[in-house]
Order: structure tokens, then sequence, then C-alpha cells
């Protein structure tokens, strides 16, 4: 076990530097209350600096130092998920032993609890501890869970997990025992678009929008696009690479001014004269955030994000629903509502089926209604 | 009264390819939205976007007991769309069009432009009274915007009983200020007739009135300069 207790060693210094670091989630007023539940009451015209540093003064215990670290913690982290679908059916049995061997060899630091929420769900999660270095010291560690969820359909197993490197690592760690128990490899199929060309990128993201079953597009807010490979200037590798002789053509391109990507934020963006104008120009979709209407009772609306890990190659598919705006009497609330896990859950397979069969589609350049001559 | 707004569009495909795929989107009663499209040209179409929303109110009894009634209830919006400037044009909109225009766009294979239109007034009034061939007069106008001095603006509505443009003139006095909107008058039929206008494109005028004044109104809309 590592010894849990050196990370409370904090000195001052370390508390000053937690409290003066998250300035957003560690207001003023986070500070002022702090203190005033110690019974002090310090000005509220002092300045953050001031107050960080009192406060980092004081003697702080186990607890206290937990609240800190828990305040500057931002409590919705919503983090994106992206999935890999096995094509096989794998029997929750099979699962279960592959977990168990897992959780048998995982890290000390680690600690998995695996349950089977029914006969066709099987939920690992696995406590981990990430490190930072970049962050304070006091931050650098931080515990994390990755929730990784088997959904066992009729010929295929779909392994939602949290897009990020560690839960893709224990993801891989399953997956390769999964292979080792079917003595076989299973074939397993992700979202990767880096085969198709950059129009047919767009229209990835522009189809898995418009077509999500059950779902009506009503917006989008967020767009970030990035510039084709074919209309950007020679890779810098060249310029490394002829050395002295290409250096005066080095000179000149790195003052040419380039655009690589943009990122555009606003409403009923792909209609607006700036993304036509992008596109245009060359510039495909990377990730978008839109809203989309239920077609069915209750009617509400729900904002999705989608994009890849990484943009240029087109891989690493990852997304996310980010809350509901709820209909109340024909009109819409006007802030957006977090989603429970659950209801997350529901609305996840929904996008994943979307992506896979706009994929498929667009592979075989089928009757897919945008496509066609009709572009200009 | 009607409202009725323009916008600019810039069509990627024609507009009978368009009119063919809205009326593929037809609204039926089970349908939740859809296009109700009345006459197709060369470069004009003139139909209805129809959204059904469907709703459960709660009503709370003075018993305490909750009653549940589901709603439902259409929301229309008529549209006019030209090939030529303003491309769009819009009857009595409803507060959002969000629905309308992602359908638009989907029907366009995403690669349609709209851009709301920021007018210039007076340069309309001017080529409306010319088209209309009658005197116009403006007799309240509301600006806003006007710098009084460095970081102090004043929003100022104008009304008169003759045309307050001379009087904009010497109030703003070469100063910076936005036209927000002004309220027109002039001789229709041996009656005086009231239109107003609005710097977003849109103007607003009695029912009886559209047939004669739409056509003019539509044509004296100032073409937004490029890059704008």
């Amino acid at each position: 076990m590592p010894n849990e207790t050196l990370r409370y060693y904090a000195t001052d210094k370390e508390i000053f530097d937690v409290l003066a670091s998250s300035r957003q989630r560690v207001s003023e007023t986070a500070l002022l209350d702090m203190a005033r539940s110690r019974g002090i009451f310090y000005s509220p015209r002092d300045s953050r600096d001031t107050l960080a540093s009192n406060i980092s003064l004081l003697p702080h215990d186990h607890d206290s130092l937990k609240e800190i670290l828990g305040k500057s913690e931002n409590p919705n982290r919503a983090e994106k998920v992206t999935s890999i679908t096995l094509n096989a059916k794998i029997s929750p049995e099979t699962i279960k032993a592959v977990v168990k061997s897992f959780s048998e060899n995982a890290p000390s630091d680690e600690k998995v609890v695996a349950q089977s929420e029914s006969p066709d769900k099987y939920r690992v999660q696995v406590k981990y501890t990430e490190l930072d270095y970049a962050k304070t010291r006091l931050l650098q560690r931080r515990n994390r869970e990755a929730d990784i969820r088997f959904i066992i359909e009729d010929n295929k197993t779909t392994i939602r997990l949290p897009a990020n490197p560690k839960a893709r690592e224990i993801a891989a760690l399953l997956k390769s025992g999964l292979d080792a128990s079917q003595k076989t490899e299973i074939p397993a199929e992700t979202i990767d678009i880096s085969d198709l060309s950059t129009d047919e990128r767009t229209l990835f993201f522009t189809n898995l929008i418009s077509t999500m079953d059950g779902y009506e597009l009503r917006d989008v807010m967020n767009v970030k696009v990035q510039i084709g490979s074919a209309s950007k200037s020679p890779p810098l590798e060249d310029e490394e690479k002829n050395g002295e002789e290409q250096e005066d053509a080095a000179i000149t391109q790195t003052m040419l001014s380039v655009v690589e990507d943009v990122a555009l934020h606003g409403k009923a963006l792909l209609v607006s004269a700036e993304y036509q104008l992008l596109k245009d120009k060359g510039f495909f979709i990377t990730s978008i955030t839109w809203k989309a209407q239920q077609t069915k009772s209750p009617f509400n609306i729900v904002e999705y994000d989608a994009g890849f890990e990484e943009p240029e190659e087109g891989r690493g598919f990852r997304y996310n629903v980010r809350g509901l705006y709820r209909n109340r009497d024909g009109e819409f609330t006007k802030t957006m509502q977090a989603l429970s896990a659950a209801h997350k859950e529901e609305i996840f397979p929904i996008i994943e089926r979307t992506a896979l069969r706009v994929l498929e589609a667009l592979r075989k350049k089928a009757d897919i209604p945008q496509q066609g001559g009709e572009q200009q | 009264m009607k409202r009725i707004r323009w916008f600019a569009a810039k069509w990627p495909i024609a507009l009978r390819t368009l009119a063919t795929k809205m009326k593929s989107h037809p609204f039926r009663e089970d349908s939740l939205n859809g296009f109700i499209i009345e006459r197709v040209r060369d470069n004009f179409i003139n139909g209805r976007y129809v959204e059904k929303i469907s709703y459960q109110e709660t009503l709370t009894t003075p018993f305490g007991d909750q009653q549940i009634f589901d709603r439902t209830e259409y929301r229309q919006l008529e549209f006019s769309l030209f090939s030529n400037f303003p491309h769009m044009e819009f009857l009595d909109a409803p507060r959002s069009t969000q629905s309308y225009v992602s359908k638009l766009t989907e029907l366009n294979n995403f690669s349609l432009t709209i851009t709301p239109l920021t007018v210039d007034l007076l340069k309309w009034v001017a080529s409306f009274q010319s088209l209309a061939n009658t005197k116009v007069t403006i007799d309240s106008l509301q600006i806003s915007g006007l710098e009084l001095e460095t970081d102090v603006t004043a929003r100022v509505s104008i009304s008169g009983n003759k045309d307050v443009r001379e009087a904009l003139q010497r109030v703003t006095k070469g100063r910076r200020f936005d036209l927000e909107r002004v309220q027109l008058k002039l001789l229709h039929e041996n009656h005086i007739v009231g239109l107003q206008l609005i710097n977003t494109g849109a103007a607003k005028l009695e029912d009886s009135l559209l047939e004669d004044f739409l056509p003019a109104l539509r044509q004296s809309l100032p073409v937004p300069k490029l890059g704008e």
C-alpha cells in the first residue's frame, strides 16, 4: 500500500498554493466562509492573496485539508465517454472471470469494484490515482474513478468507458483478457474516421447530428474546424531535413499567416456565413456541440457534444450528453439541467448506434440523402 | 398587424430542387413538423413550416388533486424564398425559428448560409419613397447609442406632427448613433396610413396594406454590401 499519510503533510506554502490556484472555485467568498467557520472574520476588502495567505497559516487538520481539496475540485467534471464495439457475444460469466483476474493483478493503488447490473449489463469501477506534476504539490495526486460498462447485445458487446488514457489502458487490458479467454482475437470496432476525406469527415458530423433516432436537430452552438492537410503548407519536417538550403524558404513560410483551426461559438452556426466561408476554404469539422429535441413525449431538448481526441487524425471518438432543457407547457427551461448517470446511459447507445451507422454508410457511400452531386 | 422579416441567404441548390425536398417532408396529421408548400416558381417558393407542439399541462384543483391534460399546439411560420435578394421572408414568425432553420439547412446539405440583416433605415425609407411614388413622412423614430460624451450614450425616441428627420440631424449633430426603428406615415387611397420599419430588416404593417406595400418594401430593402 502506498503511504496515504504522505499526502496529508501539507506546509502552509502548499495550502496557499491550492487556495490561490483555483481562482474560480475557491473564490474570495469561499475563503471568507472558510475563515468564518473557524470564528475568524477577515475584511471582505482584503485581497485574495492576503486571505489565502492568512488562511494557509492557520492550523489545518485532516478534515479541513480535505475540505480545501474538495473545494478546489470541480464537482461536475463532465468527462466525455468513448466506446469500443466487440463484434461477438460475450457471456457475463466470461467478463466476470476476466475482471476478476484483472482486479487480482491490479496495482496496489487501484481498487476494482465490479457488479452485474442486469443480465446484459456489467459494470466495472476502477478507482485509481492520477498524477499531474504540472499541478501544485497538494493537487498532484488525485483520486479518480474509471467507470467501465459492458453492454451485451445480440451479436455484439459494447464497452463504454471514460475518454481518458487510463480508462483506455484498462479497457485494452480487459479486452486482451477477453481475447485470451475466447482464444481468438475478438474483432473490435471503434469510431475512427482517419481514412475518410475531409469532406466526408464533415458529413460524418452533420449526418450524426441530423439522423439520431428519436431526436431532431435544433441548434448547433459550438463547432471546431480544422484545415484539411491537403490545403496546408508542407509539414515542418521537410524544412528541417533539408537544413540550410531550405532555411530561406522556411523563414518565408513561418512569416506567412496560417489559420489551422478555428472554434466557433454561437447559435445556428452551420448556417452562419463564417462557418460556410471556412468550409469552402477546406476546413472540416472536428468537434461539435448541438441540441436536439426528442420526437416523443416529453419532447425535451438534449444537449450533446461529440469530437475526436486526435482531431487531425480523426481518431478517438468521444462524446457526452451535456444536459437537458425540460419542456414545460410547450416552452423550454432557460438553463440546462444535469442528467443522472442512468439517464445518460439511456442516451449514449443512441449516439453510438448513429455514429456507427453513419460511418458505415459513408464507407459504403450508400444512399445517404446528404450525399450526392448536389453540393456546390 | 403583420410582422415581416427579411434575411439574406445563399442557396446551394436550385429553388425547384429545394421545393421538391420540402415536399418530401410534408406536414401531416401524424408528423411533428413539416412543410406545406403553396407555390413554386424557378425563383420563388411560398409555403408554411408547421410545428406540432405537444405537452402535458398539470393543473392542481382546489382540492389538491392533480389533473393532467395533453395539449397540442401548432406553430406556423409562413415563408417566401427568393433566388434574389432578399432571399428569405418570414410572415409573423414565431419567437423561435430554430426548428425551421435546422430543417432548412438539413435539406440544403448543410451548405446553406443565412445572414440576418442590418439595414440603414434612412436609405430604406428613401428608396421605398421613390418606389411607392408618394410622399413619406417619418413621424417618429427611435435611436440608441447616441454618444453624449465619452462612455455616455443615450437612447432617444423622437416623435412629431411633421417629418422628424431634420430634428434628428439637429439632435445628433454628427455624433454616432444607431437608428433602430422608424414609423412612416403616407397617403394611401385617401387615407393616412402608418407602417414601421426596424433596422434588423423587419417591418410591421396593417394586414390590409400588405398587398399594396409588401412588394415595394421588399424591393426597396438595401442590399447589404459585400463583407457585411
